[in-house]
Parts: structure tokens; C-alpha cells; sequence
């Protein structure tokens, strides 16, 4: 049945652009993208990949197809997805397809109404986030109703009421929380006269979000004895937030504050959760210093408080390290620990000048960035009651005290010049200590196993331009670590390179190799090879590969998962119009 | 069922075929209301460039060849305004988790770029965005004329070829 | 300004009726059962691999309680007042909430657990007439997959089948509930140990009224189970908690096929029982 819906509203939206062509191009327009991303398998024993566990499937696929029509101050749309098998990596859940997005939305003068799914995000997310990230596996849309009305300048007011998408299973006999929301922002500078001229802008903003979800009995056995908890059906959580703003400074905080909500992602304790986080900022032409602190206190929150896995939050705690773009330093990421963490960043860009001695012709350019995150304090709350013990308050916690162990510190550092017409070059270092034990396995204490890992990478990516529309590209990458020997398959020291040949605007051609010439295992000291071509034509794209992909870890929202090494050749093909 | 997604698909492409006549009619930006990386809220259907064309650029701080395609055009950027008035407006998808560094990294690369911060995605996905970089070029009256992803060395020769084209009124053919 | 104040006013009506929010006092975890010296030892033996998360419940139930009962049913018993009625297979009390405690994701042939619980004969039950009823069921649907029964003697010959169980919404003000609640030992009889069952006094017409219906028969979890399925009234029933022909509650006409139809259906756990008297 509902293949047929999928085919009968892609078919009559196609009809009707057909027939009334002309209509559509007076008063409306038609605009969209899609997606496909295939895999086909192959059988790789080093990589333990077998006819058994590829279990038939041996070619899948993710797709999406995303319309949008616009007419005037109206809006409506949808998104197809299929994912037939998901391909390696995503959530098995997802295997199906239908359409998961549809909305339409109009807006009246300084009102706007959206009714089906919808993104949006209070502030910084602390309280409310939703979003989607396709290569992630990730949406977390709601569906429900959102109101956006600007009452006066300077002001905008937002609520809204929904549910979450759980990949395909539908909202129903509350199987998953209805979350309500409000915010709002005031731009004091333009709501007031007299304020207009200051050189200090000042917006200030507040959120208030419920979360209702219908209680089931959860009950625990201890001693013999049986329990049931007392769980709250609405959670509720707000914020502040105050951004201030005066010539290149901006200092921008946010605080948030949730009230007991006992879930499995925090042991079903009844603390309440808070998070803080702050932003200073000054930048100049040539200079930009930035420096951030975080303290995260038992703020998960999702509409399903049985819910453990990378779906249903209602909230969004950023990370605060420096998202990293070269291979070999994304095999140690970070992500954030939702039940308590503290952290601080720092980050510096700098140009030396054109035309002076160590800027050279065209200015050399300096990126510093440094965090630090440790585990928050946590004291137990009363003598012979271990700290996170389920059905207490779980633990204590001193604002302002740093706890242990550590998690991760991260330090890198980035140069880049371009030494005449032709050569480029970009040089960095970054060190990472890696807290293996609380980052996979949610341990607190170092094992032989999962111990602290340190960690080294050296990269090199230079650009050598041929004639003006080809170039050359290369990457050197090179990991270095004395630790990592614990039970993951990645091990030891890594070396990457990567040969890019490009004909702009159109083609692309890559090979590359990873290889792990430091595992202790002598069998597994694997190069992970691969080819890659794709062809570009103004919004078009076509990708192929084919090659080994090593296991990673993708970090989504706090949550991180496994993606499984695999062998096999991809087709990546992706429009927009 | 593949058969159906295929058949979607098949679909979208024709779609995606039909529409690229459209383009030249004129199709103007979405109104969303986002923020400077200044701080201020700005919203996108006002951006505009005194009946001068403008280059929208989709980037991101985690993103190498977007940096790669901002920094190539920097050095040429002095050169392209006095030539054509153009004004390139780059916005950042980075979430929260990197969005208060984005200023302060375009600045410290001497960047010259007017900078909106999209940090949900709304312009981005009200643009058809699936891949960054991805680049439009908007004519005077703020239609948009043209648009491609991806970025290497050479591309910014395109780029600024169709800006010309745009101010000569001439068509552009590739997409 | 007015209209910020009336901006802010708006918001402020709207942040009340949103501002659901339980805030929790201690203590955090209410003990629904245990403390007894009684044990009820249990095995529990998965023979399918299934998904989903499964819950065990433990049903304290007893027979032979001679009490008034309503009735205008002649050819079974006096009406109106049938005053020497004989309630059989009341539910008591539930050891383990109303819907059963976690006890294991998606089970397969070889999970196989031992669980004990201990509970206490409460004040005003006849210790003989007591038996312990135990049943596997689905945490998101609740249907029930497999029953047990066993009585506080171990008496009853345990055969190791599949079984279901009939539970039966019932009042003692009912007038049309002994009628029923006949057919129900009627089908207990035709199905030879395959049909286990419980009777839970809910709703209005299982209210304390004036003497000599004075008596209180009703309990927590059985309340709970009443209002969650929310029967058109009593006499109706559910086997177990399945959907038979689009619904869940059946009138007693449906019974007899609907237990048909589960008992049909291969035996998917097995669970024995067996119960440790120290009182």
C-alpha cells in the first residue's frame, strides 16, 4: 500500500508539473535533490568478511529523493528515502523505504506555520535540536506543528508540539514521548530606540521544552526484594542564553537546566541534569582567537527514556574539539559525554602578512587549536550508595570542580602557504590522548585492554597545479602511537598516501592507501587500498570506488558507532535542480 | 521494493532534467532567518549586491576542498571585485559545535567574505545543498543563474568566467 | 511596548499549559512486592528464538471464597442474591507489578533462567486455597506467549505444553457475570490442563456496595489492567491479551475459538514452578 502512495504522489507531482507547466512556472516553482549510494560486497578474510557474514546482501543502498514547491508565501515538500539494505554502518532499522519528511508551511505577514516535520534548534541546542546528517544516518525530525511569529522588530517567538522520527516505526499508543517547545529571542538593540546606536549589541534569548511521555512500569530487582520506579511522565528542561557583541569581540553562554528524568542513558537516576556553555571571541582582520568552555552535567534527553541508541534526543551537546578533516586523525574522535563532562577549547588563526619575510608572496596562514575534557566531580550522595546508583539521586557535583579521569585533550597545529602560482602546501601536527576505556566502553577505569591512548599524526597535503585547470594533489599522513595494542582490531602506527589528479571543473581521480604497518598482529598489518573516480556537471555528480574501507568510528550526537571494515565498490551518484 | 526506489529515482532524474529549462526563468532565494557570523540575525531574502551579481558558497570548517575553493578565490578575490563587483557571500553549515569559531578562522585567513552562519541546515536544505562545497551565482536582480558542487584548482576559472557572462547578459549553458 | 507586553503575556499562558513537569520527591523506588518467607522458585526455558523484550509476571490467586454474588440467571444458581457463591481463581495481588518485570531481550533456545521470588500470604487469605500463576509476556504488545499454574501444595500435574490463559473482567454485582464465569470453567474442563485462568474484579460493578456486598475483591494491578484495556464491561475477558478477530476483549462467545486459535500455535517457553512454604 504504501508503495503505492510513494509512486502515486511522485507520479502526480510529475503529472502535474507536466500539465500545468506553464502554471507552475507563473506562479510556483519546483526545486529538489537526490541521492544515491551504493555498495557492492566482496568477500575479504583479512577483513573477516565472509559469504556468512555478508548474508546475502551483497549489493545495498541508501537513496533519497527531496522535492520542494514554492508558491509565494507558500511552501510544501517531502523527501523519499529508501535504504534497500542499508549499507554497512547504518542502523539496521532503517531497512525499508517511505517517505519519513513531508511538510508544508505559509507565512502570513510576521506569522509562520509549518505543520508535518520540521528542524529546528533553541540556541545552541542545549535544550533543543533537531536535525538531520544523511552521511550519519541521522534525523531526528519532528513531526507535529510550529508556529514562528515576529510580534514586533527585534522579537521572534517560536512553539511548537511533535513527535520524533524513530527511523520507520510509526508514532503510536505513545510508544515514544511528545515533546513541546517554546522559545524566545530578543534583540534588544532593535527593539529599542534609543539602544540602536550602541556599539554593544545585546540578544537575549530563553527556551522552555516538555517532554510527555506516556509511563510505563519499569521495576528492579534487588535482594530479592522488587521495586518499581516512580517515573516522571513529563521532563521538562530550560535554558537562557545571552549574546553580546562590541566591534570583533562576541561573547556568547548559554545555561541550561533539566529537571529529573531517570532514563537508561543515565542509569535511571533522578538528578537533575545543567549545562553550561561559553564562548569568547575577538577577531581582526589577519587574527582570530576564540576560547570556549563546557560543562555538561546528566543532560541526555531523548523522548524515549528506555531509548539507548543514537536516536530520539531531543537535545544537542556539541563536542568541543576541532572537527578533523584528514583521515588518519579521525580514527581517535571524540564525542560527547553526555552524563558529565567539562572541557575547554582554544583556538587561534593567524596570517602572517604578504610580502614579509616569513609570510612570503601571498601571506602564510597559522591555525592553533587545544582542548582539554575531563570527567565532571561526582560524590556519592550518602554513605554505602555507590555514585550512579539506579533509583537515587545518583550523585553530587560541585560546579565548578574537575573530576577524573581524563577523557581527551587534543592539540593541533595547521600551516599553509602558497609558495608561487603553482605550489601549495599545508603542514599539521596533531596530538590526541584518547581515553579508550569511558570513549567505547563506557569503562572508568584504564584496562590493559582499553588503555589511554597518545597519539601523533603528521599530515602533508600539497597542491601542484599543472596547467590552470589540472592539478596534482598529494597527501601524506602518518599516525604514531605506543599504546593502542588493546582489543579493537585498529592497532599501532598508521601511514596514509593519497594521489589526487583533477581536471577542474568536471573530473577527479584518487588513489590512496592506508596502511597499518604498526599492528602487533602480524596478519593484520593491512593496506587499506582504494581508486576513486567522479565526474561533475554543475550540481551533478557521479562517484565510483573501489577498494577497502577500514572500521571507524562515526560519532553522531554524542553517540558513537562502529562502521564495519569492508571491500567492495561504491557508486555514489547525487543532483540537485 | 528496489524496483519502486529505482523507478523514484529514474523520476527525479527526469525531474531534475525538466527543471534545468526553468532556470534561466529566474528563481529567486528563500526567505530564512539566520545570523551573521557578526551576530546579527539576517535574513536570506534580503541579500543583495546594488544590481551586481553575488557567488552564495556553501562551506564548512570541516570541509577541505570548501576551504581550499575560499582560500584560491581570497587571492584573486581584490582583483574580481574591482573587475566585476562581485560579492561572494559564504555560509557556514557548522553546527553548534564549530560555529563560534567560524569568524574568528575567517578572519585569521585574512578573508574578505561577508559570512552567514546556517547552523541547522534551514538554508542549506532550503537550496537543494546535499554536498559541500556548493557553489550559485546570483545575477543583479538576485535570480539565481547557476550552480555547481565540488572544488578543485581551476575551478575558480569557471567560477568567475560565468560572473562575467552574468554582467554581459550572455546565457550560461552548462548547468 | 503594548504590544511586547502582550507578546509576553501570550507567552506566558502558553509556558502554564506547557509547563507539564513532575518533579519527583523520594523515595524514587516503591517495593511492590517481596519480604515474605515464602519462596516461589521458577525455570524458565526459552524453546524459540524470539524478538523483542520479554516480561515475567507472578499472579498470587485464590479459589474457594464463599461470598454473596449477584445473579438473574435461574438456571444456574438463585437469583437475585446468590449468597453461598463460590469465587474461584480470584486474582489477590501481582508479585510483580502490573506488567510484569523485565526479564529478558530477545530470548533464544538456549536462554535459560532460574528466577526466586519470595511473598507473603496476606491476612484474610486461605493459605490452602492459594496458587501462584506465571506468564511470559511481550513488554510492547503485553500479549502473553506462555502460563503456568501451580498451587501452594504442588499438586497439580504440570504438563509441559503450551497453555493460555483466560482472564476474565468480572463483578460481584454483575447479574450476568456467573453465567460467564461457568462458561469459563466449562472451557477450563473441555480443554483438559491447557487453560489456565484468572478472574479480576474491576470496574463498577466490582465496587464495595451495601451488605451483604460489602466485600472488596478488586486490586491494584487488576484495576490497572481494566482501565488499560477499558472493557464495553463485565463479564468480558482476554486470551492472553492477544487480538482475536480485531479485538483484545472478548465477550464469552469468542472464548472458546480465540483459545482455540492460540493453542494452536507452536509452545514457544516453558516454565516450571515450583513453591517453598515457610510460614
Amino acid at each position: 500500500m504504501k508503495n503505492l502512495l510513494v509512486v502515486l504522489i511522485t507520479g502526480f507531482m510529475l503529472f502535474s508539473t507536466a500539465l500545468n507547466a506553464q502554471n507552475f512556472i507563473d506562479n510556483g516553482r519546483v526545486t529538489g535533490s537526490f541521492q544515491f549510494d551504493g555498495q557492492y560486497y566482496i568477500q575479504d578474510d583479512k577483513l573477516g568478511i565472509t559469504d556468512s557474514t555478508l548474508d546475502g546482501k551483497l549489493f545495498r543502498m541508501n537513496g533519497f529523493g527531496n522535492i520542494i514547491y514554492t508558491n509565494g508565501n507558500f511552501r510544501a515538500g517531502f523527501r523519499y528515502e529508501a535504504y534497500l539494505p542499508p549499507i554497512a554502518g547504518y542502523n539496521a532499522k532503517y531497512e525499508g523505504h517511505g517517505i519519513p519528511y513531508y511538510f508544508a508551511e505559509y507565512q502570513f505577514k510576521n506569522i509562520q506555520i509549518t505543520v508535518g516535520n520540521f528542524y529546528e534548534q533553541f540556541g545552541n541546542g542545549l535544550v533543543l535540536r533537531s536535525y538531520e546528517e544523511w552521511t550519519l544516518g541521522y534525523d531526528n525530525s519532528i513531526r507535529g506543528a510550529r508556529v514562528k511569529f515576529q510580534p514586533y522588530k527585534g522579537i521572534m517567538l517560536k512553539g511548537l508540539i511533535g513527535t520524533q522520527r524513530y527511523y520507520w516505526e510509526p508514532y503510536a499508543n505513545g510508544n515514544r514521548g511528545i515533546v513541546r517547545g517554546l522559545d524566545a529571542e530578543f534583540y534588544l538593540n532593535e527593539m529599542f530606540s534609543g539602544m540602536a546606536d550602541f556599539k554593544t549589541k545585546i540578544i537575549i534569548g530563553g527556551s522552555f521544552v516538555s517532554n510527555y511521555e506516556k509511563v510505563k512500569d519499569k521495576t528492579l530487582v534487588r535482594d530479592t526484594v522488587i521495586y518499581k520506579y516512580n517515573l516522571p511522565s513529563n521532563v521538562a528542561a530550560y535554558a537562557g542564553r545571552l549574546r553580546l557583541i562590541h566591534g570583533g569581540f562576541q561573547f556568547n553562554a548559554e545555561y541550561a537546566y533539566k529537571i529529573n528524568n531517570p532514563s537508561a542513558m543515565n542509569n535511571y537516576i533522578y538528578k537533575n541534569g545543567e549545562s553550561l556553555l561559553a564562548t569568547f571571541s575577538y577577531s581582526r582582520k589577519g587574527l582570530g582567537v576564540s576560547l570556549s568552555g563546557k560543562r555538561i552535567d546528566n543532560m541526555s534527553y531523548k523522548s524515549r527514556s528506555s531509548e539507548l541508541g543514537e536516536a530520539l534526543d531531543i537535545n544537542y551537546l556539541p563536542p568541543l574539539t576541532r572537527p578533523q578533516a584528514y583521515s588518519l586523525a579521525t580514527i581517535y574522535p571524540y564525542a560527547t559525554q553526555a552524563n558529565g563532562e567539562m572541557g575547554i577549547q582554544g583556538q587561534i588563526n593567524f596570517t602572517i602578512p604578504k610580502k614579509s619575510k616569513l609570510g612570503g608572496k601571498y601571506g602564510t596562514k597559522i591555525e592553533l587549536n587545544y582542548s582539554n575534557i575531563f570527567n565532571i566531580d561526582k560524590q556519592a550522595v550518602a554513605d554505602g550508595i555507590p555514585v550512579d546508583s539506579t533509583g537515587t539521586l545518583g550523585y553530587k557535583s560541585d560546579f565548578f570542580s574537575i573530576g577524573q579521569p581524563k577523557y581527551f585533550e587534543t592539540f593541533n597545529f595547521v600551516i599553509s602557504r602558497k609558495f608561487n602560482s603553482k605550489f601549495k602546501m599545508l603542514l599539521s601536527y596533531v596530538y590526541q590522548v584518547y581515553n579508550q576505556a569511558v570513549l567505547e566502553e563506557g569503562l572508568f577505569v584504564s584496562t590493559p585492554d582499553y588503555p589511554t591512548i597518545y597519539a601523533h599524526i603528521g599530515i602533508a597535503d600539497l597542491t601542484y597545479k599543472l596547467t590552470p585547470t589540472k592539478s596534482l594533489r598529494m597527501e601524506i599522513q602518518h599516525l604514531y602511537t605506543d599504546q593502542d595494542k588493546g582489543s579493537t582490531k585498529i592497532k599501532g602506527n598508521w601511514i596514509l598516501g593519497l594521489l589526487e589528479f583533477n581536471i577542474a571543473p568536471k573530473w577527479f581521480f584518487t588513489v590512496f592507501d592506508e596502511f597499518n604497518y604498526g599492528n602487533p598482529d602480524k596478519d593484520m598489518q593491512l593496506h587499506y587500498y582504494s581508486v576513486a573516480m567522479a565526474y561533475v556537471q554543475g550540481t551533478s555528480r557521479i562517484a565510483l570506488s573501489y577498494g577497502r574501507q577500514r572500521e571507524g568510528l562515526l560519532c553522531v550526537g554524542g553517540v558513537c558507532r562502529i562502521v564495519p571494515a569492508a571491500n567492495g565498490i561504491t557508486l555514489t551518484l547525487s543532483s540537485s535542480f | 521494493m528496489k524496483k519502486i526506489s529505482m523507478i523514484i529515482l529514474a523520476l527525479l532524474i527526469g525531474m531534475s532534467v525538466y527543471s534545468q529549462n526553468e532556470e534561466k526563468q529566474g528563481r529567486k532565494l528563500p526567505s530564512i532567518n539566520l545570523r551573521t557570523a557578526g551576530g546579527d540575525p539576517f535574513n536570506t531574502a534580503d541579500i543583495s549586491n546594488d544590481g551586481k551579481p553575488i557567488i552564495l558558497s556553501f562551506w564548512a570548517l570541516w570541509c577541505k576542498p570548501c576551504i581550499k575553493e575560499l582560500s584560491t578565490i581570497a587571492d584573486e578575490y581584490i582583483d574580481w571585485q574591482e573587475e566585476t563587483g562581485v560579492k561572494l557571500i559564504a555560509v557556514s553549515i557548522d553546527d553548534a559545535r564549530s560555529s563560534s569559531n567560524v569568524k574568528p578562522f575567517a578572519d585569521g585567513n585574512d578573508w574578505d567574505y561577508e559570512i552567514l552562519l546556517d547552523v541547522n541546515g534551514d538554508f542549506k536544505r532550503a537550496m537543494n545543498v546535499n554536498m559541500i562545497p556548493h557553489t550559485f551565482i546570483l545575477d543583479g536582480d538576485g535570480n539565481i543563474v547557476w550552480q555547481h558542487t565540488s572544488f578543485s584548482e581551476g575551478g575558480e576559472l569557471q567560477l568567475i568566467e560565468n560572473v562575467r557572462k552574468v554582467i554581459a547578459g550572455q546565457q550560461i549553458d552548462a548547468h | 511596548m503594548k504590544k511586547m507586553k502582550k507578546a509576553i503575556y501570550i507567552l506566558a499562558v502558553i509556558g502554564l499549559i506547557l509547563g507539564a513537569c513532575d518533579k519527583i520527591e523520594e523515595p524514587y523506588l516503591k517495593q511492590i512486592s517481596g519480604g515474605g518467607d515464602n519462596i516461589v522458585h521458577l525455570q524458565i526455558e526459552f524453546l524459540e528464538n524470539l524478538e523483542g523484550k520479554y516480561n515475567l509476571n507472578v499472579f498470587i490467586i485464590e479459589s474457594g471464597i464463599i461470598s454473596p454474588q449477584k445473579n438473574d440467571e435461574a438456571n444456574i444458581g438463585p437469583t437475585p442474591d446468590w449468597m453461598d457463591y463460590e469465587h474461584n481463581h480470584l486474582l489477590r495481588s501481582s508479585l510483580t507489578g502490573t506488567w510484569g518485570i523485565e526479564l529478558i531481550e530477545n530470548p533464544s533456545t538456549d536462554s535459560i533462567l532460574s528466577i526466586a521470588l519470595p511473598f507473603a500470604i496476606e491476612e484474610g487469605w486461605e493459605t490452602d486455597n492459594i496458587s501462584i500463576v506465571v506468564f511470559l509476556s511481550n513488554d510492547d504488545t503485553r500479549e502473553i506467549i506462555q502460563v503456568s499454574e501451580q498451587d501452594i501444595f504442588n499438586s497439580i500435574a504440570n504438563e509441559n505444553i503450551r497453555k493460555v490463559l483466560l482472564e476474565e473482567f468480572t463483578g460481584h454485582i454483575c447479574v450476568n457475570c456467573p453465567e460467564a464465569t461457568l462458561q469459563a470453567h466449562f472451557l477450563q474442563h473441555s480443554f483438559e490442563g491447557k487453560l489456565i485462568l484468572v478472574s479480576i474484579h474491576a470496574g463498577d460493578l466490582a465496587t464495595p456496595g451495601a451488605a451483604p456486598y460489602d466485600a472488596n475483591f478488586t486490586t491494584g494491578p487488576g484495576n490497572e489492567i481494566f482501565n488499560y484495556y477499558e472493557p464495553v464491561g463485565v463479564p468480558t475477558g482476554m486470551v492472553n491479551r492477544a487480538d482475536y478477530q480485531g479485538s483484545t476483549v472478548l465477550f464469552k462467545d469468542s472464548w472458546e475459538p480465540a483459545i482455540q486459535e492460540l493453542l494452536n500455535l507452536p509452545q514457544q517457553a516453558s516454565i516450571e514452578i515450583e513453591i517453598e512454604v515457610n510460614e
